[in-house]
């Protein structure tokens, strides 16, 4: 039926490969003798969300249980949305081709805030209501994971349940729970009040949000037995932890077309910006013997000639010299590529570079992301002006002639000083260039690559308010300005707009409210707003006025200590003190020592029941 | 350095979802496919090695075919029906190997293929096109857009209700895509095909004989 229907259109869209399945690795079931089935849902391109290493590992988990079956689902593109809604195709599963408006589970996964109109033209192209209340069916149940769940409020509306912290097991067991309800019997709002007691899981519909006059969050009160907190979820022995031993093989080409293997989780550098360094935490490391084995595993069973390791800071690993030398015994050996994206160099010895060089590497990059060294102490980014030169070095030694540079404006306390310093940097790096007589003979070129900073809650800069456009602007024009003046030519300057950053700004910080923007937005033609050329800022301006949701009151304000966050029922395992005491720690410009040197004391250690690290060993 | 090597050939079918896959997309899938196996095949040589693999007519997008061909190098020896098995264990279910051989033919020699068309429309209308004495199209070559009348270069046979054989030039020198016919037919009859399924079932050489 939908494989007859897509006959009809497949040959008129672009990349029709990305819309029917079949691909090496793609996991087919007996319909017969499935329990359960679950829908995996990216909320973005089959190209995106194909490269994404989170979902690859909960569908091989989900699909080891003989009895469950999980299917991907992705956003597709609008030639592809518009012949399926003209052909009354609804979406489907890319494994059974069968709509997922029957399955048992549709599980989104939330990586970025832009994504959010995505999940609601999914839902509504599954032909399902993109409220939670108004679908009144125990199934489909409709449920979110990944880090945006640390505040889904502004999304709270759409869904039925959200997984706080890591699936692995909690995805399970609510699999079993529908198991459970399947045999016996029961209605949503039964199964939502069981699913609730269990760990990590946040029922939206279990609290109620009252507001105070200044339109600030009064208080989150949860009924029905809903925990007060809702406890992020961890996988305590990371070593064991289940990981794929195969990945679907695409056959159209993919942003990250390769393999991927996950070392470490969790970080301990403890940049204040960055919300993944919060919420990722504790740090743990998957041993270099599962390491290897699993490089081996997925090389042979995808055939992919390149492995990369994942991570948000491959370089904390604790022996990654020792790690790398393992991997390459064995990459060398079978014409494979290592790829190691956001690796420090500066601390290796020479012969672990000769082996790093030997590896295919597109180019050097670095994220200082504030120009001055006061600045970058205000934001805790542990990275000097001597590291990079070191870095530099070394890459310039080795044939290499380009440098991308990333910075963010608009950090707290920034000042046209502090961007000054990333034109000063940048002529540091030019003019290093030139004093290496093994250099290329190719002229340097160096690219700096300007993002917006956004708060997110759970980082010490929740409490900020993101720079307005007005200060964005003179920034960037005073940094172009300098570039301008001199040494413009080797100089590359690219920023990111103001408009998509202020929305991820609302949705990050916003509360249930936000919801009704969303909706207008996506009622009037809003979708895909991560992507350029399908973003509409002026219908997103419309949606604001139209349900009088002020941008600057969630995105541009200051907001005290002891004001109640929307976020403020979840509970990610470190305190809000700790935030505080970091968040004056960065105006007094003082720095905090990463994990593995001192503890900083977030609390995240009550959760192993033991410190993070053996210290004074 | 291409010593020691024996080229063998490769026929497959490639049906169902499969036939989605671009003919750049299914080159990659089966150097993946042969990473996945230990089949000795030869790689490239020079800076940047990567397993050769050459198709010897590419099928377009939406084409169905049951034979199909390829041709590797190994470096050492394997039995056919090894490299036969292997690579079926390791392909998507819907590209089927059905026979390795040693090549017969040059893939310079392939000059027309056989297409079995099954389609669902109104048949009057397209027996009347099939007989109209030219079938001008616009065509896409490298040097631009230029007018071809398909007439003289296709042949039909066993027209029935719902489909017929084609043969239509393919090859080095000049192929003629089966969607150029389709096209031009909804453009002459105003009506859209309500179902189409093309699948290659021959490839021929210029001296009539079957591409082996």
């Amino acid at each position: 039926m939908i494989k007859e229907k897509l006959d009809k259109i497949l040959l008129k869209v672009q990349k029709p490969s990305r819309y029917i399945g079949g691909e090496v690795n793609s996991v087919i079931k007996d319909k017969s003798k499935v329990d359960i089935r679950y829908a995996f849902c990216f909320p973005d391109t089959y190209d995106i969300g194909m490269s994404h290493l989170g979902m690859k590992i909960l569908y091989s988990l989900k699909n080891s249980k003989p009895n469950y079956w999980c299917e991907r689902v992705f956003m597709p593109l609008p030639d592809m949305e518009e012949a399926m809604r003209e052909n009354d195709i609804p979406l489907y599963g890319l494994e059974s081709l069968d709509p997922i408006k029957d399955f048992d589970f549709i599980g989104f996964t939330l990586q970025y805030e832009l994504c959010y109109t995505n999940i609601l033209s999914m839902l509504d192209l599954a032909g399902l209501s993109v409220y939670s209340k108004d679908r009144k069916d125990l199934f489909p149940i409709v449920m979110g994971g990944g880090p945006c769940v640390c505040n889904a409020e502004p999304i709270a509306d759409f869904f039925d349940l959200f997984v706080l912290g890591e699936g692995e097991e909690v995805n399970l067991e609510l699999m079993e729970l529908a198991l459970t309800f399947k045999k016996n019997g029961g209605t949503k709002q039964e199964f939502l009040e069981k699913a609730a007691q269990i760990e990590g899981v946040y029922v939206p519909s279990l609290y109620d949000v009252s507001y105070n006059d200044d339109g600030t969050v009064s208080a989150i009160t949860p009924k029905c037995g809903a925990p007060a907190k809702v406890k992020k979820r961890i996988i305590a022995d990371f070593d064991s932890v289940y990981s794929p031993d195969s990945f679907v093989v695409p056959f159209t080409q993919i942003v990250h077309d390769r393999s991927v293997v996950e070392v470490l989780r969790g970080c301990i550098r403890g940049c204040r910006f960055c919300q993944a360094g919060f919420i990722y935490r504790p740090f743990r490391e998957k041993s270099k013997k599962t390491i290897v084995e699993q490089v081996k595993n997925l090389t042979e069973s995808t055939g992919y000639d390149e492995v990369s390791l994942c991570s948000l800071s491959t370089s904390d690993y604790s022996d990654i010299e020792g790690l790398l030398c393992d991997i390459t015994d064995y990459t060398d050996a079978k014409g494979v590529n290592l790829s190691l994206p956001s690796l420090r160099i500066d601390n290796f010895s020479d012969e672990v570079v000769k082996k790093i060089k030997s590896v295919r590497q597109s180019g050097l990059t670095f994220a200082p992301e504030a120009g001055s060294q006061r600045l970058r102490d205000v934001i805790n980014k542990n990275i000097t002006e001597e590291d990079i030169m070191k870095s530099c070095k070394i890459a310039f030694e080795g044939g290499y002639s380009s440098v991308k540079l990333y910075f963010m404006l608009g950090l707290p306390t920034e000042t046209l000083d502090d961007i000054a310093a990333i034109k000063t940097l940048a002529d540091k790096i030019i003019d290093l260039y030139y004093t290496i007589e093994r250099r290329s003979k190719r002229g340097i070129s160096i690219s700096i690559s300007l993002s917006t900073f956004i708060p997110k809650p759970f980082t010490p800069f929740e409490f900020e308010p993101q720079a307005t456009k007005e200060q964005i602007d003179e920034r960037q024009k005073y940094l172009l300005d300098i570039v301008r003046s001199k040494g413009g030519k080797r100089i590359d300057v690219s920023w990111s707009h103001y408009e998509t950053t202020i929305l991820e700004a609302v949705f990050a910080r916003g509360d249930r409210r936000v919801s009704a923007v969303i909706y207008d937005a996506w009622k009037n033609g809003c979708k895909l707003d991560g992507w350029n050329e399908y973003f509409k800022p002026e219908i997103w301006d419309q949606a604001f006025i139209n349900t009088g949701i002020d941008k600057a009151f969630y995105a541009n304000r200051t907001r005290s200590y002891d004001e109640t966050a929307p976020w403020d029922h979840m509970d990610m395992l470190f305190t809000k003190d700790f935030l505080i005491s970091e968040n004056k720690k960065a105006h007094e410009e003082k720095t905090t020592a990463h994990c593995r040197e001192k503890c900083a004391g977030c609390g995240i250690n009550k959760c192993l029941g033991k410190a993070c690290f053996k210290y004074g060993e | 350095m291409e010593n020691n090597t024996t080229a063998i050939r490769i026929f497959f079918s490639k049906t169902g979802r499969a036939k989605y896959i671009s003919a750049l997309d299914l080159i990659n899938c089966f150097q993946r496919a042969l990473r996945r196996t230990d089949i000795p095949v030869w790689h490239t040589q020079g800076f940047n090695p990567h397993t050769y693999v050459n198709i010897n007519l590419p099928l377009s997008l939406g084409t169905e075919g049951i034979r199909e061909s390829m041709d590797i190098k190994l470096t050492s020896e394997m039995s056919y029906s090894d490299v036969m098995d292997k690579l079926n264990a390791v392909l998507p279910p819907d590209i089927r190997v059905t026979e390795v051989a040693r090549p017969v033919k040059k893939h310079t020699e392939i000059e027309k293929s056989v297409y079995e068309i099954s389609i669902k429309c109104n048949m009057q209308k397209l027996k009347a096109f099939l007989d109209l004495s030219a079938i001008e199209v616009e065509k896409k070559t490298k040097r631009g857009i230029s007018t071809v009348d398909l007439k003289p270069h296709i042949t039909t046979e066993n027209i029935t209700d719902d489909g017929f054989v084609l043969y239509l030039p393919s090859g080095c020198d000049f192929t003629i895509n089966p969607s150029l016919l389709f096209e031009a037919y909804e453009k002459y009859s105003g009506e859209e095909i309500e179902r189409i399924d093309v699948v290659r079932s021959k490839i021929l050489c210029k001296d009539g004989s079957e591409f082996m």
